[in-house]
């Protein structure tokens, strides 16, 4: 008889934030059995991290948490089960591997103790630390976890998880912080561990895309309760809940509505040329001899793997940075960027209104055109006497927009502008991006990691390498027939979103 | 260039500053050396001849220069006050403030320890918050009026003054404990132990305060950490959490805090020496100042003033050792 | 963020500290006004204990005690914010322009401030004013000239941090003038580190200024000063407590209401 892994049975949990309390699951119903994989989907506020945290019995006691129901977890009840009980469970149960690989790791501790800190002997770490994909065991049990990569620190959470041999394995939303190609081992990993060691696996994601190519089945979490489980690949042809099909709906537009061409202006909004920079001597230059062209009212999105150079391109481009060779021409004095964290490019302590209006300096019409700029990208022009801290993500962004295009430049340069957003907040952003494209005649130059959304946004498709622009073409022509082997590796990496039609 | 060669020529420059400052404020005083040695009545060729003798017609340099060299050959000039060379004075008396000094952080560190888990496990207390402000902000000649008032006065459990009771004791280091230790005299241990108690703890209050706030902050920020999640998602004991996961990583603020109430700690010990007539360093200043005893005072800030960069020195290599991120640079 | 709103938000600590800071700024201003008796002319008779027409008794020429501690209360606060205020405004605007500037502008500055914060505080302090002789505003000089380092540190090291921020970026960008640029966008960011420091410092000063007084560095004899009181009462205690334990319970108080104030205002800038 093989018992359920995790059976959970009419799980509500309220905490209290500010002292007034707020429900944040209810009446949560799930089952998984041994070695099957579970993607647990849900935007952000909607509770998945909550329901993490419940299955370890580590909701935090501030926040003087109520649980009722019922979770068994390898034949053991979690809720009401005392410290001491609920220690071993988390040593030889449930296990989990974080989100931010960095933060999850104790950073003044070397990799060894922390490691052996988490039972096993020294050749059964080594052991994993190989299973994992780490081959090179002396020097990182010797490290220190700033001085690994992204990829080897989740590597290594996922093998000091494993080497307790859980029943469960909780992996919440483990390659968010991670490269597309980083993204598509990890996942693979996880897979394999599945399939070799029979672990349950509950994967927590905001990203239906990245559900349907791991899991088996999926749960989508929507405002703390279960509103649908299905198969994965039931689900992503026949969603039966709204909730699901708004999420479908907004993956499919990702992938199949790219934005309409803009009006090819004559004239050059940007070129690089022959650019190149290192920032420190005697390193490898960060971009080499990198040629670029951008014409007015085009948009070019430059897709590439974290430090690739994608950020230097657009720092050289506004001007914050001058290259240490080659030629930028602008056809701006000032192009305007858009941000990867809308709450943190405003000045937290000046009104909306004021850092918009400061870019026109002190002109007769200052106000009249700053509720313009507001009306333009859909917000309220009240808005414009709030402080940054009060607007949501989605708010943030569009009053970053208005600050960009009140005194409307000839080139916009994009950071990743919606790589933090739940999918259908991110298609309402690239719209509007593409409305005042129209309307503004501007040139673009859209950085992301996404090949998805850089279809959707881009006439063209830069892909950089290691500071090189290994290919550029027109988007439908990159991914159709990609020319290099590096865009054919970043195409399968992605995960089944391209190829969802 | 290895860190310690480093720090030690930055120490080298700065005791030189430090020098170049003491030596300006002699010659700032307002009444003229040679008249004072010569006498107020003295003709004025007698008063030439000892500011010639004195070399005070020297141009500034090569005064600044001789003053140097003097100071190297650890002449820091004759007390005004006990016509000894300030030297010798502070030789004297330094052991035993170094003794009630260490003490004093000895407790003030482990108070700071008890003080930052207290507010760890109480963290809504307002009243323990309201209580252990109370107790820093208080000035230290009151704690140490009232805890004399108290524990000697009213309830005899504790000497008051002094650092021997009445026995003439005195032992190769000056360090009362460690010799009574090294002469196999438990009596003398234990009543040296007994004289440090008041001092030392009226001294110690306010680092361990100021100590326990930086660590209690620091501590509430690292434990929100999602490493501690991580740590405890491996099962382990919580106290393993706090200490291994947690207190490491929090101790680079309240070391630094530390290194800055070591240099508050003077002020503080000429006021506990002259409470509870503790014959140290901190006494011999008060006096130094009551007297106008400008080479005593001069002389012994030097040397306090080389005592606290060296300890500064102490505390950089502590925090990067707490923290091996931080690369020990100049 | 309305004041009134930030002050309903705070602990009852908290505000206690905040009133009581006013109240005692209020009291040592109007002092001079307010004191029921002439603080250096005798009264009554020698060593009164605490009663209702002498609220704290009288001292030892007959003196009444609350209105020579009012009066020394004056003497400590008042300079205590001077010093706070006056540094303040030196380091701040070293720290800003250290801190925007950058580059060898930034370099010397921060070897000078370095010097200045390697030297042991109270001992420098100590030192000047024995060797230029007491005073209020030898005192002031003194203290000043070794606190303004720590507010440049501070105002630098926040400015440092603002200038990499994705939000000054976007400023610089959008072309502001760069002096609207410095007080708007980088400063204001600057002083909720600032103002904690100083509020806590208050404390800091007021002890100072109560110690070099005790070590007689103060002003001369018949000035009301707190910390001279007490060390001239000290054989007292036992007999005539008042005498050196209520103007130490005035440092007491002042100390405890500015580092109230200032906890509260951190609490509250932190949570904001």
């Amino acid at each position: 008889m093989s018992e359920a892994a995790l059976s959970i049975d009419r799980l509500a949990v309220v905490l209290h934030r500010n002292g007034a309390p707020v429900s944040v699951l209810a009446d949560v119903r799930l089952a998984l059995a041994p070695g099957e994989v579970l993607a647990l989907v849900g935007e952000s506020g909607s509770g998945k991290s909550t329901l993490g945290l419940a299955l370890q019995g580590l909701l935090p006691a501030e926040a003087a948490p109520r649980i009722a129901g019922s979770v068994r977890v390898g034949g053991m009840e979690v809720v009401g089960a005392r410290p001491p009980e609920l220690r071993m469970l988390r040593r030889k149960v449930v296990r989990v591997v974080p989100q931010d690989p960095m933060a999850g790791l104790n950073p003044t501790m070397k990799i060894g103790r922390q490691l052996a800190e988490s039972g096993g002997s020294g050749p059964t770490i080594r052991d994993w630390l190989a299973r994992t994909g780490l081959h090179d065991a002396e020097r990182i049990l010797n490290a220190l976890p700033h001085e690994l990569s992204g990829g080897q620190r989740q590597r290594v959470l996922i093998a000091m998880a494993m080497l307790a041999r859980p029943q469960l394995l909780i992996a919440d939303e483990p390659t968010t912080a991670l490269d597309t190609t980083t993204q598509a081992h990890i996942l693979a990993l996880l897979r394999r561990l599945a399939e070799q060691c029979r672990t349950a696996i509950l994967f927590i994601t905001h990203d239906l895309a990245v559900a349907g190519s791991l899991a088996d089945r999926i749960a989508v979490l929507h405002g703390g309760r279960i509103v649908e489980t299905a198969s994965a690949r039931a689900l992503l042809a026949a969603p039966q809940h709204i909730y699901t099909q708004r999420l479908l709906t907004a993956l499919r537009d990702v992938n199949t509505c790219p934005a309409a061409p803009g009006e090819r202006g004559a004239g050059t909004a940007l070129r690089l040329s022959s650019v190149t920079k290192s920032y420190r001597l005697g390193r490898q230059p960060v971009l080499k001899s990198v040629n670029l062209l951008i014409r007015k009212g085009e948009c070019v999105a430059l897709v590439g793997e974290s430090g690739a150079g994608k950020s230097t391109v657009l720092r050289i481009a506004a001007g914050l940075v001058a290259p240490d060779s080659g030629d930028v021409a602008r056809a701006d004095l000032r192009p305007q960027m858009v941000f990867q964290d809308p709450a943190s490019a405003f000045t937290p302590w000046l009104r909306i209104g004021e850092q918009i209006g400061d870019r026109l300096g002190r002109q007769r019409d200052r106000h009249a055109r700053v509720g313009q700029a507001l009306e333009w990208v859909g917000l309220d022009p009240a808005m414009a006497n709030a402080l940054p801290g009060e607007l949501s993500l989605g708010q943030c962004q569009r009053a970053a927009l208005a600050r960009a295009v009140v005194a409307p430049p000839a080139l916009l340069l994009c950071d990743e502008p919606v790589s933090a957003m739940d999918m259908p907040l991110a298609v309402a952003i690239l719209d509007l991006l593409s409305e005042l494209r129209h309307r503004l005649g501007m040139a673009v130059l859209f950085v992301t990691h996404d090949l998805a959304v850089a279809r959707k946004v881009g006439d063209n498709i830069a892909v950089l390498k290691d500071g090189e622009l290994v290919e550029e073409a027109a988007a439908d022509d990159l991914l159709d027939n990609p020319q290099t082997d590096y865009t054919r590796a970043l195409i399968a990496a992605a995960p089944a979103r391209v190829s969802i039609r | 260039m290895p860190y310690i060669v480093r720090r030690v020529i930055g120490l080298v420059i700065v005791l030189l500053a430090m020098t170049f400052i003491v030596f300006c404020l002699e010659s700032l005083v307002p009444t003229d050396p040679a008249r004072a040695m010569a006498g107020v009545s003295a003709p004025i060729s007698t008063v030439e001849m000892v500011r010639q003798q004195l070399g005070l017609d020297q141009p500034l340099p090569t005064r600044y220069g001789r003053f140097l060299l003097r100071l190297i050959q650890g002449d820091l000039g004759m007390s005004v006050r006990t016509r000894q060379p300030v030297l010798n004075d502070i030789m004297r008396y330094l052991p035993a403030s170094l003794e009630l000094c260490a003490f004093a952080l000895l407790g003030g560190a482990l108070l700071a320890l008890c003080l930052a888990m207290l507010q760890g496990w109480f963290p809504n207390a307002a009243s323990l918050r309201f209580a252990i402000t109370a107790a820093g902000s208080a000035p230290i000649f009151l704690t140490g009026l009232l805890s004399a008032y108290l524990f000697w006065f009213v309830l005899g459990w504790l000497p008051g003054s002094g650092r021997l009771t009445g026995r003439s004791f005195a032992g190769p280091t000056g360090f009362n404990v460690l010799d009574g230790l090294l002469a196999g005299r438990a009596d003398i241990v234990v009543d040296a132990i007994a004289h440090l108690v008041l001092p030392g703890l009226t001294l110690a209050l306010p680092i361990a305060v100021a100590i326990g706030r930086s660590l209690a902050g620091a501590l509430h920020d690292v434990m929100r950490q999602p490493y501690i999640r991580t740590a405890r998602g491996k099962g382990l004991a919580e106290g393993r959490v706090v200490l291994c996961h947690g207190l490491r990583n929090a101790a680079s603020a309240p070391l630094a805090m530390a290194g800055l109430q070591v240099g508050l700690l003077f002020g503080n010990l000429l006021i506990v020496e002259q409470t509870f007539a503790w014959p140290g360093i901190g006494l011999y200043m008060v006096q130094a100042f009551a007297s106008s005893d400008l080479p005593a005072i001069l002389g012994a800030s030097l040397v306090l003033g080389a005592i606290y960069l060296a300890i500064g020195i102490v505390i950089e290599i502590a925090q990067s050792l707490a923290d091996p991120r931080i690369t020990l640079r100049a | 963020m309305s004041g009134l709103g930030l002050f309903t938000r705070t602990r009852w600590a908290d505000r206690a500290g905040l009133l009581s800071v006013l109240t005692i700024t209020l009291m040592t201003l109007a002092a001079g006004v307010i004191t029921p008796f002439d603080p250096q002319s005798r009264v009554a008779a020698a060593y009164l204990a605490p009663s209702a027409a002498h609220w704290f008794g009288t001292d030892e020429i007959g003196r009444d005690l609350f209105s020579r501690v009012l009066q020394g209360a004056q003497l400590t606060w008042l300079p205590a914010v001077t010093v706070i205020g006056l540094a303040l405004f030196f380091g701040a605007a070293v720290g800003l322009v250290s801190g925007a500037l950058g580059g060898w502008v930034d370099l010397t500055l921060q070897r000078v401030v370095d010097l200045f914060l390697v030297l042991p505080p109270m001992l420098i302090a100590l030192t000047v004013v024995a060797v230029l002789g007491p005073g209020i505003v030898n005192t002031v000089i003194a203290l000043v000239i070794f606190w303004w380092p720590w507010y440049a540190r501070i105002t630098r090291d926040e400015v440092r941090r603002l200038k990499g921020r994705p939000h000054f970026e976007a400023a610089q960008l959008g072309g502001i003038d760069p002096f609207c640029l410095w007080f708007r966008y980088l400063l204001p960011g600057a002083v909720p580190a600032l103002v904690v420091a100083a509020t806590l410092d208050v404390a800091n000063v007021v002890l100072a200024m109560a110690l070099m007084s005790f070590l007689g560095l103060g002003q001369p004899a018949p000035a009301a000063e707190l910390g001279a009181m007490t060390a001239r009462s000290l054989e007292s205690l036992t007999v005539y407590w008042w005498l050196p334990i209520l103007p130490a319970a005035a440092v007491w108080l002042m100390c405890l209401s500015a580092n109230l104030a200032g906890d509260g205002l951190r609490s509250v800038l932190r949570g904001a």
